[in-house]
């Protein structure tokens, strides 16, 4: 079981691979007026409009770095049923989408963190070269939800 | 021998890991995880068309294996190859939609 990498700067985080549909490029991106800076926009994603969340903004507070290993993550709510036509999809940019890791998100456990303002983060995990920090998934899906639920 | 392989690799031991998968060919036929570990391995090396062969290798013995297919997706993203990175996805998923538990 692998999960899959990425970065904001040097920092670096993992999620499960289970949620993730796909890793595209970030092309298509629609920006929509007035959201939140972390809501970079919006792209249609096999028929489907789907909110695209950057990551590097909601953690760093800058946008994501336009470069070729910038890509945005297809993740979907829950790993149910991948087919279903009610199955909920968001986009998130993170910087150097490029590699796995080969651990199990029990191997995380090595310290649970939470954090009031990042229900997000829920563990760390330490190696010779510092800190990763997972990312549970799930939790960015009410971060996108709010933002148009707001209007509805 | 596979196990001694995967310790030396989780502790960071690139090259004795790598040394240990040889050995391991070298007596045992090759298995999926193997050339997963392999792949990986150079991953961690920064060898990325040696792990391509690794990954393949992989999903040529058990074509449903998921980690080798992930790790495909992103080595062909990362020589800019997209058409092929969507290929390994989408075989991923459908992984995924037959029910597979990952």
């Amino acid at each position: 079981m692998v999960m899959l990498l990425f970065y904001v700067g040097e920092e670096r985080y993992a999620c499960d691979s289970g949620p993730v549909v796909e890793v595209v490029p970030r092309i298509s991106l629609k920006v929509v007026a007035h959201g939140p800076p972390y809501l970079a926009g919006m792209i249609l994603y096999e028929g489907f409009l789907l909110p695209v969340l950057d990551f590097v903004q909601l953690r760093d507070g800058r946008p994501a770095e336009q470069c070729l290993s910038t890509r945005i993550i297809i993740l979907q709510k829950s790993t149910e049923s991948v087919q279903s036509a009610g199955r909920q999809l968001m986009g998130m940019i993170a910087e150097r989408v490029t590699e796995t890791i080969p651990l199990l998100p029990s191997a995380f456990s090595q310290r649970s963190v939470s954090f009031l303002n990042a229900p997000y983060l829920t563990a760390v995990y330490g190696d010779d070269q510092g800190v990763i920090q997972m990312v549970d998934i799930q939790h960015l899906f009410p971060v996108v939800h709010q933002i148009f639920s707001e209007v509805s | 021998m596979f196990h001694e392989a995967q310790a030396l690799a989780n502790r960071g031991e690139v090259d004795a890991a790598m040394l240990a998968c040889h050995r391991y060919l070298s007596l045992y036929e090759g298995t999926a995880n193997i050339y997963f570990l392999m792949g990986m391995l150079e991953v961690a090396a920064r060898r990325d068309p040696e792990a391509m062969r690794y990954f393949q290798m992989a999903i040529y013995l058990e074509p449903m294996h998921y980690d080798s297919l992930v790790n495909l997706a992103l080595l062909a993203a990362r020589r800019g190859d997209d058409k092929e990175a969507q290929r390994f996805w989408k075989r991923a998923r459908k992984l995924a939609a037959n029910g597979w538990e990952r």
